[in-house]
């Protein structure tokens, strides 16, 4: 594992050209892409820079907290994960009709208003003790409820119904 | 309220098909309809949130905008000369399609959710083809391979139907499943008919007892207002007979009618769980793909005793609800329509109330079993669990776990009694109100000489038999619904159709020889993400063939492919130089036989796993495969010999033991073509060379296609296929491949300098 000094490293991105990262002021790595380590429990920290090579990327290191790097660093990476990992969150849930156990969802999220159908809701429907329930809809899309319990009181009494 | 409405509207587009054909008219201005190849929206905004953006692509242009009622906004205008080529990226969760531009950039032109990811790989398809213009005007159709499944959208409601499903989802026909369910039934239609008469008779008692209250009050022990004598007094003797008999009559008939739909319940749903398991059973290995294991244990379990429950419960009792409603509200009606009219108030109150109320506690009552669920799973898992938790010292940190899901269930019980007890007394309340109501206007009633007072007593009577059938079908219709929904789920299984199928004029081959071909197969088990590209290979009868590349390369996929486990995207699997397709399907099968990593043998003797290839087998017959498959001795050691029980799963034998009776099986089954799917897994060398001896002997004279992860253990194969992404890179036998210093050579490489790291692992190869 290599852990990288969060004060060393500066990202970068021209105007139409893909993300690079530069590592205690040494060569500039083009074509860096970023993953979340613990994307639900920690999404600040232990970040992974990934080098593509060939069709797969490879680890170059880890930053383990973006808080220490500089902003404009900070939101370039931020931004490349929002793109790359696309988990709408749902804020508020306007109804969930069932019907022939099929469940459509109308939901607020953090990327709009989506109507989503969940079949099997016993696999598709998980929720942790924390409060998180991820939401998996008939087109493998995921949705996740960060904190149920934060949610309305007309949403909690939908996700009631189909917790299982 | 009008925010909902819209929403539901959006999530309704009618007929898609209409909307695409409208937008490419709205493009005519900037394009000929006949060169649009493609025009679909997206679902998601460039910025990532949930919208449209369409996508078009003409023979000239490619058009990224969007569209708001009749006019057209372009986001990006790309010409169709200046794409040099295109990409689809699937990142977690969405894609994006990027093309590679002649001023050298790359640019992004829309990004999708999963829900889109056939449609944009056709774009890129599309994008990828060479320039058009050879033939201009042809219907951009053309652009569609044929088997491509177009999307299904329901005749009712013009939604899309998800795929995976038969019907659509929005749409349940629930008069149709109810039919269906009678058509079920019908083999015992007589019972039906018993059943009704039964439930009739048993009603028809059940209505006369309060009468009869009538008859003894206003006749029997009414004295003669001039003598003070009972003028009926002799009656009492027979109208208590009668009283007694209606009594036993109801419930006894009763008893037999319960014991008809029982019998007619479980022998129903005896024949819809064998119609499920059997359809389970037909259906080709991509539906067990698309639907996991849980969902279709719950259609075989679950679901089917959801509809048993109806059939045995609630199918009966709405019918004696139905029947007790119409009698009773007769009898209500003859025996004072007045008192009758004024009733109706507070039942319609109750009525609603009651419906109202068992929704709301409904979903305290799913709560609550939800927790429960969730503390039992919790249990189930950590006493599972008990060596780990006791190794590392953990008792105390479960102890907390359990106590916040205990706790959380505690609550949850609390919270649900105590709205029942506050909407319970409610309802009684109202019930016991109607019962009041009646004393006080039939009382009226017998002061203005409209009704006798054995009336008024037989009409509370028939009241409180009123509310129950009231309150149980207010009820029902949700449980019935419910029950349905269970029985159209089970009903889309016994529906599904397998995607692998004999075509309809198969031909039946007895005896294969074991050539096989492969000729421009593509095949992915996503369509839109090709696992076998384009794939040719050749294999003659009676030749041993090596498959190695990396994990993920796509050589288990040819042996699915082979066994006709899935059916090819486009190209050909040929057998004997005829189309697999065209093959009677048990045919094929009977003839290939098959050893796996993962052996999975079956809970019984280990004769039986050996005999399973080929039931019919002598024991002679099974003890020489055992013998050839050096399973022999080690089956002669164990104390019960060939009736040693291998347990679930065969947990009780060793991992090289469990080899050898999968060897035993593929040999018992003397199949034409054999494969072998990394038969060589972890075991131990000396293990090892038993089990290569064994397969010596099994490879001899047929076909046999071997999938090694251990390359030196293909050292005597007469040609090694290199996978590489889903193509044939580089073939011959393992000498010319290693002198050619190619792909193979660096596969052997690598492998010799991981065995470097591992010693364990390069020894096991030396005796290899």
């Amino acid at each position: 594992m290599n852990m990288l000094d969060a004060s060393n490293i500066s990202i970068d991105k021209p105007p139409h050209g893909t993300l690079s990262v530069r590592i205690n002021n040494g060569q500039t790595c083009q074509d860096v892409a970023f993953a979340q380590l613990f994307p639900h429990s920690d999404p600040m920290r232990y970040i992974s820079i990934r080098k593509k090579q060939g069709a797969d990327y490879v680890e170059i290191g880890i930053i383990k907290d973006l808080n220490a790097l500089a902003e404009r660093s900070r939101q370039l990476i931020l931004d490349d994960i929002r793109r790359r990992y696309f988990l709408p969150l749902i804020t508020d849930i306007n109804s969930i009709r069932t019907k022939s156990g099929t469940d459509t969802w109308v939901v607020e999220t953090d990327r709009g208003t989506k109507t989503f159908t969940v079949r099997e809701r016993g696999e598709n429907v998980a929720s942790t003790d924390l409060g998180v329930v991820m939401i998996t809809d008939t087109d493998k899309c995921r949705y996740k409820i960060p904190d149920s319990k934060t949610l309305s009181v007309r949403s909690q009494m939908f996700l009631e119904k189909v917790l299982m | 309220m009008i925010k909902r409405i819209r929403q539901i509207f959006q999530g309704k587009p009618a007929a898609r098909e209409d909307e695409s054909s409208r937008v490419r008219k709205l493009l005519v201005p900037h394009a000929q309809a006949t060169d649009i190849r493609f025009c679909e929206p997206s679902d998601l905004t460039s910025e990532g949130r949930f919208g449209e953006e369409w996508l078009a692509i003409t023979d000239t242009q490619v058009l990224v905008f969007t569209v708001d009622g009749d006019s057209t906004r372009f986001v990006k205008r790309l010409d169709r000369e200046a794409v040099l080529s295109a990409e689809t990226i699937m990142l977690t969760g969405r894609g994006l399609l990027e093309v590679q531009t002649a001023s050298g950039g790359r640019t992004n032109l829309v990004t999708f959710t999963n829900a889109k990811n056939e449609q944009f790989s056709r774009a890129c398809d599309i994008l990828k083809r060479p320039k058009p213009g050879a033939r201009p005007g042809e219907p951009d159709t053309v652009e569609k391979t044929p088997d491509e499944k177009e999307p299904r959208i329901c005749d009712v409601c013009k939604e899309l139907i998800p795929e995976g499903m038969d019907t659509c989802p929005h749409c349940s026909h629930k008069g149709r499943t109810l039919l269906r369910i009678i058509d079920f039934t019908r083999p015992c239609a007589g019972y039906l008919l018993l059943i009704f008469f039964f439930m009739i008779l048993s009603t028809g008692c059940g209505l006369v007892t309060p009468y009869l209250s009538k008859l003894f009050i206003d006749y029997i022990f009414k004295p003669d207002a001039a003598t003070g004598a009972f003028p009926y007094a002799a009656w009492l003797a027979p109208a208590i007979v009668l009283l007694f008999c209606a009594y036993a009559a109801q419930v006894f008939l009763g008893g037999v009618q319960e014991r008809f739909s029982g019998k007619l319940g479980y022998t129903t749903v005896y024949d819809v769980r064998k119609a499920v398991y059997g359809r389970l059973q037909e259906l080709s290995l991509s539906y067990f793909d698309k639907h996991t294991t849980g969902g279709l244990l719950s259609r075989v379990n679950q679901d089917t005793s959801d509809l048993q429950y109806f059939i045995v419960e609630f199918f009966p009792t709405t019918l004696e609800s139905l029947l007790l409603l119409v009698g009773v509200g007769i009898f209500l009606c003859i025996l004072s329509w007045q008192l009758t009219a004024f009733i109706l108030l507070p039942v319609l109150v109750t009525v609603l109330f009651g419906r109202r109320i068992f929704n709301r506690v409904g979903v305290y009552f799913h709560r609550y079993f939800h927790r429960r669920s969730r503390l039992s799973d919790f249990v189930n898992d950590s006493l599972s669990g008990i060596r780990v938790i006791k190794a590392f010292g953990q008792e105390k940190q479960e102890v907390r776990k359990f106590d916040a899901r205990s706790a959380a269930y505690r609550d949850a019980g609390i919270d649900l009694v105590r709205k029942w007890s506050l909407y319970h007394p409610l309802l009684q309340f109202f019930i016991m109100a109607g019962g009041v109501m009646v004393w006080a206007v039939g009382g009226e009633l017998v002061f203005l000489k409209k009704m006798t007072v054995g009336s008024v007593v037989a009409y509370s009577g028939y009241l409180a038999m009123f509310y129950q059938p009231v309150l149980t079908l207010a009820r029902m219709v949700q449980m019935v619904s419910n029950s349905l929904s269970a029985a159209e789920r089970v009903f889309a299984v016994i529906d599904a159709t397998p995607d692998v199928r004999d075509a309809p004029d198969a031909i039946a081959m007895p005896h294969i020889t074991g050539d096989v071909q492969f000729r421009s197969v593509t095949f992915g088990y996503n369509k839109f993400k090709p696992v076998i590209k384009d794939l040719d290979l050749s294999i003659a009868r009676n030749e041993k063939i090596g498959l190695v590349g990396r994990s993920g390369a796509g050589k288990s996929t040819i042996i699915n492919l082979i066994c006709r486990l899935y059916d090819a995207d486009s190209g050909g699997i040929f057998v004997d130089g005829i189309d697999i397709r065209k093959i009677n399907g048990a045919d094929v099968r009977r003839q290939i036989g098959v050893v796996l990593q993962e052996t999975f043998l079956f809970n019984g003797t280990i004769y039986d796993n050996i005999a399973y290839a080929k039931p019919q087998a002598e024991r002679d017959d099974v003890i020489d495969a055992a013998v050839a498959a050096n399973a022999h001795e080690f089956i002669v050691s164990k104390p019960d010999g060939y009736d040693t029980e291998v347990g679930e799963r065969g947990v009780r034998l060793s991992g090289g033991e469990k080899q050898r009776i999968a060897i035993a099986r593929a040999i018992l089954r003397d199949p034409a073509i054999l494969i072998l799917d990394e038969a060589l897994s972890s075991v131990d060398t000396q293990t090892e060379n038993k089990i290569q001896e064994a397969l010596a002997n099994l490879t001899k004279n047929r076909t046999t296609i071997a999938i090694a992860h251990r390359l030196s253990t293909l050292r005597t194969y007469h040609r090694l296929f290199v996978i590489e992404n889903g193509r044939c890179v580089e073939s011959g036998t393992h000498e010319e491949l290693m002198d050619k210093k190619g792909a193979f050579f660096d596969l052997v490489k690598m492998q010799e300098r991981l065995s470097q790291i591992s010693p364990a692992e390069g020894k096991s190869d030396e005796h290899a």
